[in-house]
Protein backbone atom coordinates (compact mmCIF):
# COMPACT_ATOMS: atom_id res chain seq x y z
CA UNK A 1 0.00 0.00 0.00
CA UNK A 2 1.59 3.25 -0.85
CA UNK A 3 1.15 6.59 1.22
CA UNK A 4 -1.61 7.67 -1.23
CA UNK A 5 -3.98 4.78 -0.50
CA UNK A 6 -3.01 4.85 3.00
CA UNK A 7 -4.64 8.38 2.83
CA UNK A 8 -7.45 7.67 1.35
CA UNK A 9 -8.30 4.91 3.27
CA UNK A 10 -9.65 6.91 6.08
CA UNK A 11 -7.02 5.04 9.12
CA UNK A 12 -5.64 8.54 9.75
CA UNK A 13 -9.31 10.29 10.57
CA UNK A 14 -10.62 7.20 12.48
CA UNK A 15 -6.63 7.70 14.29
CA UNK A 16 -7.95 11.04 14.98
CA UNK A 17 -11.21 10.83 15.82
CA UNK A 18 -10.13 8.04 18.41
CA UNK A 19 -12.24 5.24 16.58
CA UNK A 20 -9.81 3.07 16.74
CA UNK A 21 -8.99 0.21 19.60
CA UNK A 22 -5.36 -0.39 20.70
CA UNK A 23 -4.05 -2.73 18.46
CA UNK A 24 -5.36 -0.21 15.32
CA UNK A 25 -3.49 2.46 17.36
CA UNK A 26 -0.29 0.85 17.11
CA UNK A 27 -0.42 0.09 13.49
CA UNK A 28 -1.12 3.98 12.46
CA UNK A 29 1.37 5.02 15.38
CA UNK A 30 4.30 2.52 13.19
CA UNK A 31 3.06 4.09 10.19
CA UNK A 32 3.46 7.57 11.07
CA UNK A 33 6.76 7.16 12.87
CA UNK A 34 7.99 6.10 9.24
CA UNK A 35 6.53 8.41 6.83
CA UNK A 36 6.54 12.53 7.32
CA UNK A 37 3.53 12.63 4.94
CA UNK A 38 1.15 10.84 7.42
CA UNK A 39 2.34 13.04 10.29
CA UNK A 40 1.71 16.05 7.96
CA UNK A 41 -1.75 14.97 6.96
CA UNK A 42 -2.60 13.68 10.50
CA UNK A 43 -1.66 16.91 11.73
CA UNK A 44 -4.76 18.50 9.02
CA UNK A 45 -7.06 16.29 10.10
CA UNK A 46 -6.17 16.98 13.61
CA UNK A 47 -6.86 20.37 13.26
CA UNK A 48 -10.27 20.36 11.47
CA UNK A 49 -11.48 18.37 13.95
CA UNK A 50 -10.30 20.84 16.30
CA UNK A 51 -12.38 23.28 14.80
CA UNK A 52 -15.02 21.17 15.19
CA UNK A 53 -14.72 20.74 18.82
CA UNK A 54 -13.69 24.84 19.27
CA UNK A 55 -16.85 25.17 17.22
CA UNK A 56 -18.75 23.53 20.28
CA UNK A 57 -17.02 24.73 23.06
CA UNK A 58 -18.50 25.98 26.03
CA UNK A 59 -16.61 27.65 28.65
CA UNK A 60 -16.84 26.11 32.33
CA UNK A 61 -17.37 27.89 35.28
CA UNK A 62 -14.13 30.44 36.73
CA UNK A 63 -14.29 27.85 39.92
CA UNK A 64 -13.28 25.11 37.85
CA UNK A 65 -9.33 26.16 36.90
CA UNK A 66 -9.45 27.23 40.82
CA UNK A 67 -10.08 23.75 41.87
CA UNK A 68 -7.78 21.82 39.41
CA UNK A 69 -5.03 23.92 40.54
CA UNK A 70 -6.01 23.69 44.72
CA UNK A 71 -6.01 19.71 44.27
CA UNK A 72 -2.51 20.42 42.61
CA UNK A 73 -1.46 22.44 45.16
CA UNK A 74 -2.86 19.59 47.98
CA UNK A 75 -1.45 17.06 46.27
CA UNK A 76 1.82 18.81 46.57
CA UNK A 77 1.17 19.43 50.04
CA UNK A 78 0.63 16.29 50.81
CA UNK A 79 3.59 15.15 48.78
CA UNK A 80 5.72 17.61 51.23
CA UNK A 81 3.97 16.26 54.29
CA UNK A 82 4.66 12.87 52.87
CA UNK A 83 8.24 14.12 52.42
CA UNK A 84 8.24 16.16 55.50
CA UNK A 85 7.30 12.58 57.55
CA UNK A 86 9.67 10.77 55.50
CA UNK A 87 12.19 13.85 56.70
CA UNK A 88 10.89 13.03 60.32
CA UNK A 89 11.20 9.68 60.58
CA UNK A 90 14.95 9.69 59.12
CA UNK A 91 15.61 12.49 61.51
CA UNK A 92 14.47 10.16 64.47
CA UNK A 93 16.57 7.20 62.53
CA UNK A 94 19.64 8.73 63.95
CA UNK A 95 18.89 9.47 67.03
CA UNK A 96 18.12 5.69 67.13
CA UNK A 97 21.05 4.71 65.46
CA UNK A 98 23.30 7.13 67.51
CA UNK A 99 21.60 5.54 70.81
CA UNK A 100 22.84 2.24 68.83
CA UNK A 101 26.62 3.71 68.30
CA UNK A 102 27.07 4.71 71.81
CA UNK A 103 25.95 1.37 73.26
CA UNK A 104 28.54 -0.17 70.55
CA UNK A 105 30.93 2.48 71.75
CA UNK A 106 30.09 1.46 75.46
CA UNK A 107 30.76 -2.11 74.98
CA UNK A 108 33.71 -1.71 72.67
CA UNK A 109 34.98 0.16 75.92
CA UNK A 110 34.17 -2.43 78.43
CA UNK A 111 35.30 -5.52 75.99
CA UNK A 112 38.98 -3.13 76.32
CA UNK A 113 38.22 -3.18 80.02
CA UNK A 114 37.73 -6.51 80.57
CA UNK A 115 40.47 -7.17 78.18
CA UNK A 116 42.90 -5.48 79.94
CA UNK A 117 41.35 -7.05 83.40
CA UNK A 118 42.00 -10.21 81.79
CA UNK A 119 45.21 -9.47 80.66
CA UNK A 120 46.49 -8.49 83.82
CA UNK A 121 44.68 -11.27 86.10
CA UNK A 122 45.72 -13.52 83.61
CA UNK A 123 49.81 -11.96 83.59
CA UNK A 124 48.99 -12.12 87.80
CA UNK A 125 48.13 -15.94 87.89
CA UNK A 126 50.98 -16.74 85.37
CA UNK A 127 53.20 -14.71 88.00
CA UNK A 128 51.55 -16.65 90.55
CA UNK A 129 51.93 -20.29 88.74
CA UNK A 130 55.82 -19.06 88.55
CA UNK A 131 56.20 -18.12 92.15
CA UNK A 132 54.35 -21.29 92.75
CA UNK A 133 56.65 -23.85 90.63
CA UNK A 134 59.53 -21.90 92.42
CA UNK A 135 58.12 -22.84 96.21
CA UNK A 136 57.40 -26.07 94.91
CA UNK A 137 60.88 -26.86 93.69
CA UNK A 138 62.64 -24.69 96.99
CA UNK A 139 59.96 -27.62 99.05
CA UNK A 140 61.15 -30.36 96.98
CA UNK A 141 64.56 -28.69 97.59
CA UNK A 142 64.10 -28.65 100.93
CA UNK A 143 62.72 -31.97 101.15
CA UNK A 144 65.25 -33.07 99.63
CA UNK A 145 68.27 -31.91 101.81
CA UNK A 146 65.66 -32.98 105.00
CA UNK A 147 66.17 -36.43 103.62
CA UNK A 148 69.41 -35.89 103.41
CA UNK A 149 69.95 -34.29 106.63
CA UNK A 150 68.78 -36.83 108.14
CA UNK A 151 70.04 -39.74 106.84
CA UNK A 152 73.33 -37.65 107.83
CA UNK A 153 72.17 -37.49 111.16
CA UNK A 154 70.89 -41.32 111.04
CA UNK A 155 74.15 -42.17 110.20
CA UNK A 156 75.72 -40.15 113.08
CA UNK A 157 73.77 -41.26 115.14
CA UNK A 158 74.57 -44.94 114.76
CA UNK A 159 78.27 -43.99 114.71
CA UNK A 160 77.75 -42.54 117.96
CA UNK A 161 75.39 -45.11 119.36
CA UNK A 162 78.19 -47.29 118.11
CA UNK A 163 81.01 -45.45 119.84
CA UNK A 164 78.70 -44.98 122.61
CA UNK A 165 77.47 -48.10 123.39
CA UNK A 166 78.80 -50.31 126.39
CA UNK A 167 78.36 -53.66 124.44
CA UNK A 168 80.51 -52.27 121.38
CA UNK A 169 84.58 -52.96 122.23
CA UNK A 170 86.53 -49.82 120.15
CA UNK A 171 89.96 -51.29 118.80
CA UNK A 172 92.27 -48.69 117.47
CA UNK A 173 94.60 -49.78 114.57
CA UNK A 174 97.97 -48.05 114.12
CA UNK A 175 99.96 -47.61 111.15
CA UNK A 176 102.93 -49.82 110.32
CA UNK A 177 105.96 -49.73 108.22
CA UNK A 178 104.30 -49.13 104.68
CA UNK A 179 102.00 -45.96 106.55
CA UNK A 180 103.42 -45.27 109.71
CA UNK A 181 101.06 -42.00 109.98
CA UNK A 182 97.54 -44.07 109.17
CA UNK A 183 95.00 -44.37 112.01
CA UNK A 184 91.50 -46.63 111.98
CA UNK A 185 89.11 -47.80 114.10
CA UNK A 186 87.17 -50.96 114.76
CA UNK A 187 84.06 -51.38 116.96
CA UNK A 188 82.98 -54.40 117.61
CA UNK A 189 80.12 -56.01 119.30
CA UNK A 190 81.09 -59.49 120.94
CA UNK A 191 77.33 -60.75 121.79
CA UNK A 192 76.19 -59.80 118.49
CA UNK A 193 79.14 -59.93 116.48
CA UNK A 194 78.51 -56.72 114.56
CA UNK A 195 81.71 -55.04 113.18
CA UNK A 196 82.11 -51.29 112.04
CA UNK A 197 85.26 -49.92 110.65
CA UNK A 198 85.77 -45.83 110.29
CA UNK A 199 89.09 -45.78 108.02
CA UNK A 200 89.23 -42.13 106.80
CA UNK A 201 93.32 -41.52 107.16
CA UNK A 202 94.37 -44.27 105.01
CA UNK A 203 96.24 -43.33 101.75
CA UNK A 204 94.07 -43.39 98.54
CA UNK A 205 93.86 -46.54 97.17
CA UNK A 206 95.66 -47.37 93.30
CA UNK A 207 92.89 -48.27 91.05
CA UNK A 208 92.37 -51.70 91.12
CA UNK A 209 92.83 -52.17 95.03
CA UNK A 210 90.54 -52.11 97.56
CA UNK A 211 91.38 -52.15 101.49
CA UNK A 212 90.43 -54.88 103.19
CA UNK A 213 89.05 -55.96 107.29
CA UNK A 214 90.71 -58.76 108.68
CA UNK A 215 90.12 -60.09 112.08
CA UNK A 216 92.78 -62.13 113.59
CA UNK A 217 92.38 -65.04 116.27
CA UNK A 218 95.19 -67.17 117.17
CA UNK A 219 97.31 -65.24 114.09
CA UNK A 220 94.49 -66.81 111.95
CA UNK A 221 93.34 -63.99 109.61
CA UNK A 222 89.25 -64.11 109.25
CA UNK A 223 87.28 -61.89 106.39
CA UNK A 224 85.47 -59.05 107.58
CA UNK A 225 84.95 -57.61 103.89
CA UNK A 226 86.17 -54.48 101.98
CA UNK A 227 85.23 -51.16 102.23
CA UNK A 228 85.26 -47.53 100.84
CA UNK A 229 87.19 -44.78 101.89
CA UNK A 230 83.43 -43.16 102.49
CA UNK A 231 84.88 -41.34 105.73
CA UNK A 232 82.17 -42.82 107.67
CA UNK A 233 81.52 -45.96 110.05
CA UNK A 234 80.62 -48.70 107.89
CA UNK A 235 79.04 -51.83 108.81
CA UNK A 236 81.57 -55.05 107.91
CA UNK A 237 81.01 -58.73 108.20
CA UNK A 238 79.82 -60.60 111.50
CA UNK A 239 82.76 -61.54 113.33
CA UNK A 240 82.14 -63.74 116.49
CA UNK A 241 86.18 -63.60 117.83
CA UNK A 242 88.85 -62.37 117.60
CA UNK A 243 91.68 -61.32 119.43
CA UNK A 244 93.20 -58.16 116.75
CA UNK A 245 91.78 -56.58 113.84
CA UNK A 246 94.33 -55.35 110.79
CA UNK A 247 93.86 -53.74 107.21
CA UNK A 248 95.08 -54.61 104.04
CA UNK A 249 95.51 -53.25 100.43
CA UNK A 250 94.04 -56.20 98.14
CA UNK A 251 92.69 -56.61 95.10
CA UNK A 252 89.30 -55.14 94.42
CA UNK A 253 86.55 -57.36 95.83
CA UNK A 254 88.99 -58.60 98.09
CA UNK A 255 90.73 -62.31 98.71
CA UNK A 256 89.55 -65.01 101.28
CA UNK A 257 93.83 -64.74 102.37
CA UNK A 258 95.70 -61.91 102.87
CA UNK A 259 98.56 -61.45 100.10
CA UNK A 260 98.99 -57.27 100.41
CA UNK A 261 100.72 -55.54 103.00
CA UNK A 262 99.27 -54.65 106.63
CA UNK A 263 98.91 -50.81 106.53
CA UNK A 264 97.19 -50.41 109.95
CA UNK A 265 97.08 -53.58 113.45
CA UNK A 266 95.61 -53.18 116.75
CA UNK A 267 94.97 -55.95 119.83
CA UNK A 268 91.05 -56.25 121.01
CA UNK B 1 3.89 27.76 7.43
CA UNK B 2 5.51 30.56 9.97
CA UNK B 3 2.03 30.69 12.26
CA UNK B 4 2.31 26.88 12.57
CA UNK B 5 5.57 26.71 13.28
CA UNK B 6 4.83 29.16 16.30
CA UNK B 7 2.16 27.35 17.05
CA UNK B 8 4.35 23.92 17.59
CA UNK B 9 6.88 26.45 19.40
CA UNK B 10 4.71 27.27 21.48
CA UNK B 11 3.18 24.02 22.31
CA UNK B 12 6.48 22.51 23.06
CA UNK B 13 7.01 25.23 25.45
CA UNK B 14 3.57 24.65 27.17
CA UNK B 15 4.49 20.57 27.31
CA UNK B 16 8.05 21.57 28.55
CA UNK B 17 6.56 23.88 31.25
CA UNK B 18 3.92 21.22 32.23
CA UNK B 19 6.44 18.67 32.75
CA UNK B 20 8.70 20.94 35.12
CA UNK B 21 5.18 21.59 37.02
CA UNK B 22 4.71 24.92 36.11
CA UNK B 23 1.23 26.31 37.10
CA UNK B 24 1.22 28.89 34.84
CA UNK B 25 1.92 26.78 31.96
CA UNK B 26 -1.47 25.11 32.95
CA UNK B 27 -2.74 28.49 33.32
CA UNK B 28 -1.99 29.26 29.55
CA UNK B 29 -2.93 25.30 28.34
CA UNK B 30 -6.34 25.65 30.48
CA UNK B 31 -7.38 29.28 28.85
CA UNK B 32 -6.61 27.71 25.44
CA UNK B 33 -8.50 24.35 24.98
CA UNK B 34 -10.96 24.16 28.40
CA UNK B 35 -13.80 25.42 26.47
CA UNK B 36 -13.11 22.77 23.45
CA UNK B 37 -12.78 19.96 26.22
CA UNK B 38 -15.34 21.26 27.95
CA UNK B 39 -18.02 21.58 25.10
CA UNK B 40 -16.67 17.64 24.19
CA UNK B 41 -16.99 16.59 27.53
CA UNK B 42 -20.57 17.96 28.25
CA UNK B 43 -22.05 16.34 25.34
CA UNK B 44 -20.69 13.35 26.48
CA UNK B 45 -22.19 13.54 30.39
CA UNK B 46 -25.14 15.80 29.83
CA UNK B 47 -24.82 17.03 32.78
CA UNK B 48 -22.44 20.21 33.39
CA UNK B 49 -21.89 19.49 37.15
CA UNK B 50 -20.67 16.03 36.17
CA UNK B 51 -19.09 17.56 32.83
CA UNK B 52 -16.95 19.71 35.46
CA UNK B 53 -15.41 16.94 37.16
CA UNK B 54 -14.26 15.10 34.46
CA UNK B 55 -12.49 18.47 33.37
CA UNK B 56 -11.15 18.78 37.01
CA UNK B 57 -10.09 15.15 37.13
CA UNK B 58 -8.22 15.05 33.13
CA UNK B 59 -6.74 18.40 33.92
CA UNK B 60 -5.42 16.98 36.55
CA UNK B 61 -4.36 13.14 34.90
CA UNK B 62 -2.58 16.20 31.73
CA UNK B 63 -0.38 17.90 34.63
CA UNK B 64 0.56 14.15 36.06
CA UNK B 65 1.11 12.55 32.56
CA UNK B 66 2.27 15.44 30.49
CA UNK B 67 5.75 13.65 30.13
CA UNK B 68 4.13 10.64 28.20
CA UNK B 69 2.69 12.85 25.41
CA UNK B 70 4.58 12.16 22.08
CA UNK B 71 4.58 14.84 19.50
CA UNK B 72 4.85 12.09 16.98
CA UNK B 73 1.68 10.59 17.65
CA UNK B 74 -0.60 13.52 17.53
CA UNK B 75 -1.37 17.13 18.11
CA UNK B 76 -1.31 18.03 21.90
CA UNK B 77 -5.12 18.97 21.26
CA UNK B 78 -5.72 15.30 20.63
CA UNK B 79 -4.19 13.93 23.39
CA UNK B 80 -5.45 16.14 25.74
CA UNK B 81 -9.29 15.13 24.32
CA UNK B 82 -8.57 11.76 24.52
CA UNK B 83 -8.06 11.78 28.19
CA UNK B 84 -10.94 13.33 28.57
CA UNK B 85 -12.97 11.24 26.66
CA UNK B 86 -11.52 8.28 28.40
CA UNK B 87 -12.37 10.36 31.60
CA UNK B 88 -15.75 10.72 30.48
CA UNK B 89 -16.04 6.86 29.89
CA UNK B 90 -14.96 5.54 33.22
CA UNK B 91 -17.47 8.26 35.14
CA UNK B 92 -19.89 6.71 32.83
CA UNK B 93 -19.16 3.42 33.43
CA UNK B 94 -19.39 3.67 37.02
CA UNK B 95 -22.60 5.09 37.25
CA UNK B 96 -26.17 4.26 35.79
CA UNK B 97 -25.40 5.83 32.41
CA UNK B 98 -25.61 2.96 30.87
CA UNK B 99 -29.73 3.02 30.75
CA UNK B 100 -28.81 6.94 29.76
CA UNK B 101 -26.28 5.85 27.03
CA UNK B 102 -29.19 4.01 25.12
CA UNK B 103 -31.36 6.68 24.76
CA UNK B 104 -28.05 8.91 23.90
CA UNK B 105 -28.75 7.19 20.08
CA UNK B 106 -31.72 9.17 19.88
CA UNK B 107 -30.49 12.99 18.21
CA UNK B 108 -32.82 15.00 20.74
CA UNK B 109 -31.77 13.72 23.81
CA UNK B 110 -28.05 13.38 22.66
CA UNK B 111 -28.28 16.95 22.53
CA UNK B 112 -30.75 17.79 25.57
CA UNK B 113 -28.75 18.46 28.11
CA UNK B 114 -31.03 18.18 31.66
CA UNK B 115 -28.69 20.39 34.20
CA UNK B 116 -27.41 22.59 31.58
CA UNK B 117 -25.88 25.51 33.92
CA UNK B 118 -24.83 27.86 31.36
CA UNK B 119 -25.50 28.96 27.59
CA UNK B 120 -23.19 27.93 24.94
CA UNK B 121 -20.20 29.87 24.36
CA UNK B 122 -20.04 31.91 20.76
CA UNK B 123 -16.75 30.29 19.21
CA UNK B 124 -13.87 33.42 18.45
CA UNK B 125 -14.07 32.62 15.30
CA UNK B 126 -16.81 33.84 13.33
CA UNK B 127 -18.28 31.44 10.78
CA UNK B 128 -16.92 28.29 12.01
CA UNK B 129 -20.56 27.57 13.53
CA UNK B 130 -22.17 28.22 10.00
CA UNK B 131 -19.62 26.01 8.75
CA UNK B 132 -20.57 23.27 10.99
CA UNK B 133 -24.04 23.36 10.57
CA UNK B 134 -23.57 23.31 7.01
CA UNK B 135 -22.13 19.64 7.58
CA UNK B 136 -24.80 16.96 6.18
CA UNK B 137 -26.29 14.97 9.34
CA UNK B 138 -25.13 11.88 8.17
CA UNK B 139 -21.60 13.06 8.37
CA UNK B 140 -22.62 14.91 11.40
CA UNK B 141 -24.20 11.93 13.47
CA UNK B 142 -20.90 9.90 12.60
CA UNK B 143 -18.35 12.63 13.82
CA UNK B 144 -20.45 13.19 16.62
CA UNK B 145 -20.78 9.34 17.87
CA UNK B 146 -16.90 8.78 17.64
CA UNK B 147 -15.33 12.06 18.32
CA UNK B 148 -17.83 13.69 20.78
CA UNK B 149 -19.19 10.13 21.83
CA UNK B 150 -16.32 8.05 22.15
CA UNK B 151 -17.79 5.13 19.63
CA UNK B 152 -15.11 3.16 17.83
CA UNK B 153 -15.94 2.62 14.39
CA UNK B 154 -17.18 -0.91 14.93
CA UNK B 155 -20.08 0.37 17.71
CA UNK B 156 -20.84 2.91 15.02
CA UNK B 157 -21.41 0.52 12.21
CA UNK B 158 -23.48 -1.66 14.68
CA UNK B 159 -25.22 1.59 16.02
CA UNK B 160 -26.10 3.05 12.67
CA UNK B 161 -26.58 -0.16 10.82
CA UNK B 162 -23.81 1.04 8.58
CA UNK B 163 -21.11 -1.40 6.45
CA UNK B 164 -17.59 -0.25 7.82
CA UNK B 165 -16.56 0.98 4.82
CA UNK B 166 -19.42 3.69 4.66
CA UNK B 167 -18.64 5.02 8.20
CA UNK B 168 -14.41 5.21 7.09
CA UNK B 169 -16.07 7.05 3.91
CA UNK B 170 -18.29 9.46 5.59
CA UNK B 171 -15.71 10.05 8.10
CA UNK B 172 -13.30 10.92 5.88
CA UNK B 173 -15.47 13.17 4.02
CA UNK B 174 -16.87 14.96 7.01
CA UNK B 175 -12.90 15.68 8.10
CA UNK B 176 -12.17 16.58 4.00
CA UNK B 177 -15.28 19.32 4.46
CA UNK B 178 -13.64 20.62 7.67
CA UNK B 179 -10.70 21.16 6.59
CA UNK B 180 -11.81 22.30 3.45
CA UNK B 181 -14.19 25.40 4.65
CA UNK B 182 -12.79 26.36 7.83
Amino acid sequence: MNINEYIESGMLELYAAGALDASERKEVERMLAEHKELRDELDAIEQALENYAVAHARKPRKEVFDTIVSSIKGAEQTEQQTSAKTVAINATKPRSSNVLRYMAIAATLLLFVSVAINFYYYSNFHRVQDELAELRDQNTFLTDRNEVIQADFQALKTEIDVIKSPSYVAVTMKGMDVSPNSIASVYWDKTTGRVYVNANNLPAPEAGKQYQLWALKDGKPIDAGVFTMSGELQLMKNISEADAFAITLEPTGGVPVPTGSIYVVGNV
Amino acid sequence: MNIASNIQANEEKLIRGLQQQDTSALKVLYEKYSAALFGVISRMVNDDYLAEDILQEAFLKIWNNAGSYEPTKGRLFTWMLNICRNAAIDKMRGKMYKTSKKTASDETVLYENPTKIYDDIKPDTIGIKEIVDKLKPEWKIIVDLIYFQGYTHQEVSEELELPLGTVKTRLRSAIMYLRENI
